[in-house]
């Protein structure tokens, strides 16, 4: 059995803290948005899609670098929730968690997007004319049909936060017990000479986390299409 | 119910311009599929917002494209029964049947509740079952009770039983008619089935191309030479109202006295089901009808009943012969031919045959 040291494990503690947080803060903008692409036209549509998507093919450090620039000390948004509510997220866990959501964000918009346009449209109808509210309708028609893949969608938001890196030390650093995720101290471990066991050992961990949250994702998916289709 | 309806709407290459008024509780839509029909309905349920024009139920209006009214189909409080039974998976039976139950709660007790629909719909036995494993006509009449227990004030059934084969049809089509007198409820029902039709209303609205082509009773309908064009294929169906006076079980048949003319007996399949004394309806098609100018004695069709002929109206694939007779009026299917060989001409008296296996009863 691999032991970790305290330093190790905090860095495992920290990564699945963070992955939790992604968890968390994406899925109701996951929800919403990925309602809105699956049954919304509109003007500005594909604009809003682009956006969202963009962080699957922006370089992380990019995006990281954005973030600075909003979110640091001086940035436009940083600056003004750090005077109204004293919150500062940049070089904070709550930033890792900023900086991997919005990795994480599209590949949880596009499964729950899926998931919704799977819902037969008519079922919506019908509960319409039975005198349900649209709201109502979402929550009790749409949103329950649903489920799984949303489930699904926010389990790989998760399952992506676990791997994020690049926009995470770019915008929280690489701070030991403070923003120090499981990947960050791989690297960290492969730049010291002799560390290499440290390194294998939190690398072993990495998949096994990364599988186990990946299966559970894939799996949702595919009990949400199985449920649907037939 | 009083329904007033005079939209436009354009849907890629296909346009709705319907203009029409109906003072009747029941109305029958009758039309080739892709005329409109279920587009009509998607407008009148709010699903679709029409282009232009107007609806109005009951002095409400409910869309009018002049005043920017368009009131959202939550709203309308008007039930639809689609031709696919669209309950709801992830509920049981009795979830879906109370679905909307709650919903349109108003201060007045409620005519009818989940117990009477049940036994109305005869549903009790699957209340405890799963949507998975119910069979076509078991989830349509679920549907069915689903929409009822929403307190519709105006009922669109939009081919209800198309799906479903004719002894499940058997099953279905008396409740709908059922549903209709024992809750008042205004219905629209829509069918490429006359008989399906008739055994709710008489009164039709015939549409083609996204256009209402009549509207009017079936018998005036088919007097009319065009209108009677655009039922073109449509088996018609005679209906005739009468009292159950005997059972004949030695001879197979039950004596109906015609409702128009107590006199007229009227022989029918033998219904032992229904009591005697009790008014009931059948129908018996046109194409099932023989013309004879005199009474004819030894011949095996039980039904001669006398009368005179109105009038005979020809259309591209058949000819009507309408009649006034002692158990109501009649049309008859012939061939152009027979009204000359038979000398058919208005006011002649005449007899219709019809043999008492011919008849259903509606």
């Amino acid at each position: 059995m691999v032991s970790l040291s305290p330093t190790e494990w905090s860095a495992v503690w920290l990564s699945l803290k963070v992955a939790f947080g992604v968890a968390l803060v994406t899925a109701i903008p996951a929800i919403a948005l990925g309602w809105l692409l699956a049954r919304r036209e509109f003007r500005g549509k594909v604009a809003l899609e682009s956006l969202i998507h963009a962080p699957l093919v922006i370089p992380p450090v990019v995006t990281g670098y954005l973030l600075l620039i909003l979110f640091g000390r001086t940035g436009y948004i940083g600056q003004w929730l750090e005077q109204w509510f004293g919150i500062r997220l940049v070089f904070t866990w709550q930033g890792a968690v900023l900086a991997s959501a919005i990795v994480a964000l599209p590949l949880a918009v596009r499964s729950v997007r899926l998931a919704i346009m799977l819902v037969d449209q008519k079922l919506e109808e019908a509960a319409l004319t039975l005198g349900y509210r649209p709201a109502r309708v979402f929550f009790k028609i749409t949103l329950p049909l649903a489920w799984p893949g949303v489930l699904g969608g926010v389990l790989l938001a998760f399952s992506r936060s676990l791997g994020e890196f690049g926009a995470t030390i770019t915008f929280a650093g690489n701070v030991e017990g403070m923003t120090q995720t499981l990947p960050l101290a791989i690297y960290s471990a492969m730049q010291v000479p002799g560390e290499e066991t440290i390194a294998m050992r939190l690398v072993i961990f990495s998949l096994i986390l990364c599988f186990a949250s990946l299966l559970a994702s894939e799996y949702l998916t595919r009990w949400s299409k199985r449920k649907l289709e037939s | 119910m009083k329904l007033d309806v005079d939209i436009t709407q354009k849907l890629g290459d296909f346009s709705l311009n319907t203009k029409f008024k109906c003072d009747e509780s029941a109305l029958g839509i009758f039309g080739p599929s892709g005329c409109g029909k279920s587009t009509l309905f998607r407008a009148i349920s709010g699903l679709n917002r029409p282009d232009s024009g107007h609806i109005r139920l009951d002095e409400k209006t409910l869309f009018d494209a002049d005043q920017n009214i368009f009131t959202p189909p939550h709203k309308r409080n008007i039930g639809l029964v689609f031709q696919d039974a669209r309950l709801f998976p992830h509920w049981t039976v009795e979830q879906n049947i109370r679905a909307g139950e709650c919903i349109n709660t108003n201060d007045k007790k409620p005519a009818y509740n989940f117990d009477d629909i049940v036994e109305l719909l005869n549903i009790r036995g699957l209340i405890g079952r799963s949507i998975e494993d119910l069979s076509g006509g078991e989830k349509q009449r679920i549907a069915i009770g689903q929409t009822l227990l929403a307190h519709p004030r105006l009922l669109l059934m939009d081919e209800p039983v198309s799906g479903l084969d004719a002894s499940l049809k058997m099953q279905i089509l008396p409740f709908l008619a059922k549903v209709h007198k024992e809750l008042k409820l205004p219905t629209v029902l829509i069918s490429h089935d006359l008989g399906e039709i008739l055994q709710l209303t008489d009164k039709l609205l015939l549409m083609r191309s996204g256009s209402i082509v009549g509207n009017d009773s079936l018998d005036k309908l088919v007097q009319n030479p065009e209108t009677l064009q655009e039922l073109k294929g449509a088996e018609l169906t005679n209906l005739i109202r009468g009292r159950v006076r005997s059972h004949d079980e030695s001879r197979g048949i039950t004596k109906l006295d015609s409702l128009k003319s107590p006199d007229q007996l009227i022989s029918i399949e033998l219904a032992t089901h229904l009591p005697v004394g009790s008014e009931i309806s059948i129908g018996i098609a046109a194409n099932q009808i023989a013309l004879s100018t005199s009474k004819v004695e030894n011949i095996s069709m039980r039904n001669q009943i006398e009368g005179s002929i109105i009038q005979t109206v020809h259309a591209t694939d058949r000819s009507i012969c309408h009649l006034e007779t002692k158990a109501g009026p009649l049309f008859v299917e012939i061939t152009p031919g027979t009204a000359q060989d038979l000398k058919l001409s208005e006011g002649a008296s005449i007899y219709a045959l019809f043999k008492s296996m011919a008849t259903q009863h509606l």
